[in-house]
């Protein structure tokens, strides 16, 4: 056995037990080189998760907003306020965030909506268009 | 702490001078009196550099005070030079004086009933609030289109979001462009019918003009951010009728009483900020006056080509005509805006270094000019117009603009400017 082959060696053998080790020789002897090389490579990774399609479209709907994503769920919550009643007061981290919260007390249409009713509200107070009088 | 003061006085004040020296003396606090090696007629300028030097600036009102040129000439070099002003009533002045026009009356100091401890104490508070209080930049170049606006907007949002330094910013230029830039046309005109622009600031009477009580809730916030800075970031913007003090369309006497008024929303200002910024119009105008004169610092953004240049070699003439006396490079940041920027150079040399290499060698801005670069104005300026900034703050390069680089520079350079504008 040549030094590289005893340290390729070791580094196999690195915090295995002898029992470990025993099995792990029998597996080699008894699996062929194909199968061994196949197990070895990364198993693909989890496609994912599905984000939550209401955030998706929140998150479109609000992008006109020049703001971070915790200062635009913000003028969410301050809208929804101004809509609704009894609306808890709380600091969203992000939009993510901000629809979790809400949806204990509202409807998906009624979040969709005042995300619509904001940006409406914001073309009409915000827009920098300038006009020639 | 020892903060040099100017005494101005006539011969009838003398004592009454005499025992604020000696309370400011005791306090640590160098008093100069006004007397015959600074009020010389035979050498032009020793006044106006004895005035200057000093941090602040005390004059003892009186009758005999109201009727002496030189007392008057020191106030009026004391206002061109941005000093802090401590005005202290020793009697009661004639009422057709210019001191009523020109003094804030409700911050005098009242000694008409003679230097009693009392009155010394309120003096020596009134000169170490002045001492404290923020700094005073104009942004200004006699040229137009060198970045000014931009730059201000940029360099000074910089230093509030990395430094949290406190910024308010005064829109002095009729073009109002400091104003359109952070604020949109909704909320430029809900301010504007509502008062609260710099024109009702300077205007002393008529329907926009405002009480000086109400200077201080002018200023409309430009960080809403929640609980996450609460230095404060604020603009008093501007419109378009402070043309009427450009084309010359108001009296001498409302120019004076402008004066004035500016001068109060100034200190009012530094006692709550730690810069006040002003964004002065080009050209020399009475409006660059009240820029000039109550800055402590001016920030003066060259472009690299020659017309920028001029403009600069101007700004110094300027400066020097309001100051009414020579001025110091220290006095000036000279910013040279689009380092590295070569888009227009067509020579096939490096148009920037050239610029740098010529203002380095100029026996006075030499001096003035800014080790650290700033991003090309013209890059900062690109807000995006589908866009709404409900927090303006959020139009400004370090919250829009995601490059590393251009943060840092701005950052820097800020920083450095507010150093050389504290020293």
């Amino acid at each position: 056995m040549t030094p590289a082959q005893k340290k390729a060696l070791k580094a196999l053998a690195k915090s295995r037990t002898p029992a470990e080790l025993r099995g792990l020789f029998a597996l080699i002897r008894k699996e062929s080189d194909t199968s061994l090389l196949k197990a070895l490579k990364d198993a693909p990774k989890p496609k994912a998760a599905a984000g939550d399609p209401l955030v998706k479209e929140i998150t479109k709907t609000l992008a006109p907003i020049l703001a971070p994503a915790a200062e635009k769920a913000d003028l969410l919550v301050e809208h929804m306020g101004s809509l609704h009643k009894n609306v808890p007061a709380f600091e969203p981290k992000g939009i993510a965030d901000a629809v979790k919260k809400l949806r204990a007390r509202f409807k998906d249409s009624e979040i969709r909506a005042a995300a619509a009713s904001l940006i409406a509200k914001l073309k009409k107070d915000f827009s920098t268009r300038e006009t020639v009088s | 702490m020892t903060t040099a003061t100017y005494l101005a006085f006539e011969q009838a004040d003398e004592a009454a001078a005499r025992e604020i020296a000696n309370a400011l003396d005791r306090r640590g606090i160098s008093a100069r009196l006004a007397g015959a090696d600074a009020r010389r007629a035979d050498v032009p300028g020793a006044l106006a550099q004895a005035v200057s030097e000093a941090r602040a600036f005390v004059a003892l009102l009186s009758p005999a005070a109201a009727q002496s040129d030189w007392v008057r000439r020191e106030f009026m070099l004391a206002l061109n030079n941005g000093r802090a002003i401590v005005p202290v009533l020793t009697a009661d002045i004639p009422a057709d004086s210019w001191m009523n026009l020109a003094i804030d009356r409700e911050h005098f100091v009242d000694m008409r009933g003679g230097p009693t401890p009392s009155a010394l104490n309120a003096v020596i508070g009134s000169i170490e609030a002045a001492a404290s209080k923020g700094r005073v930049i104009a942004m200004l170049n006699i040229k137009g289109g060198v970045g000014k606006t931009v730059l201000a907007a940029n360099l000074f949002a910089a230093a509030h979001l990395a430094d949290s330094r406190s910024i308010a910013f005064i829109d002095l230029d009729p073009q109002h462009n400091l104003t359109q830039y952070f604020l949109p046309p909704a909320e430029r005109n809900r301010v504007r019918s509502e008062n609260m622009t710099i024109y009702s600031v300077l205007a002393p009477r008529g329907p926009a003009s405002i009480d000086r009580s109400a200077f201080a809730g002018i200023a409309a916030p430009l960080n809403r951010s929640k609980g996450k800075n609460k230095a404060r970031f604020e603009l008093i913007a501007g419109d378009e009728r402070l043309f009427e003090y450009t084309l010359d369309s108001r009296s001498e006497r409302d120019k004076i009483e402008a004066f004035a008024r500016f001068q109060a929303l100034i200190t009012m200002l530094r006692s709550r900020v730690d810069a006040v910024v002003i964004d002065a119009n080009p050209c020399a105008t009475f409006l660059t006056r009240l820029a000039i004169s109550a800055a402590d610092h001016i920030v003066a953004p060259v472009r690299p080509e020659k017309y920028s240049l001029t403009g600069l070699n101007m700004l110094e003439h300027v400066v020097a005509e309001i100051r009414g006396r020579p001025i110091r490079p220290e006095e000036f940041s000279v910013v040279l805006n689009g380092v590295n920027d070569r888009v227009g150079s067509r020579t096939g040399e490096d148009a920037d270094t050239l610029t740098r290499q010529e203002i380095m060698l100029a026996p006075f801005f030499g001096g003035a000019l800014l080790n650290e670069a700033v991003p090309y104005s013209a890059a900062l300026k690109a807000t995006p117009s589908d866009k709404y900034a409900v927090n303006p703050i959020n139009v400004t390069a370090m919250m829009r603009v995601a490059s590393r680089q251009v943060k840092t520079q701005l950052v820097g350079a800020a920083a450095s400017i507010l150093r050389r504008a504290e020293k």
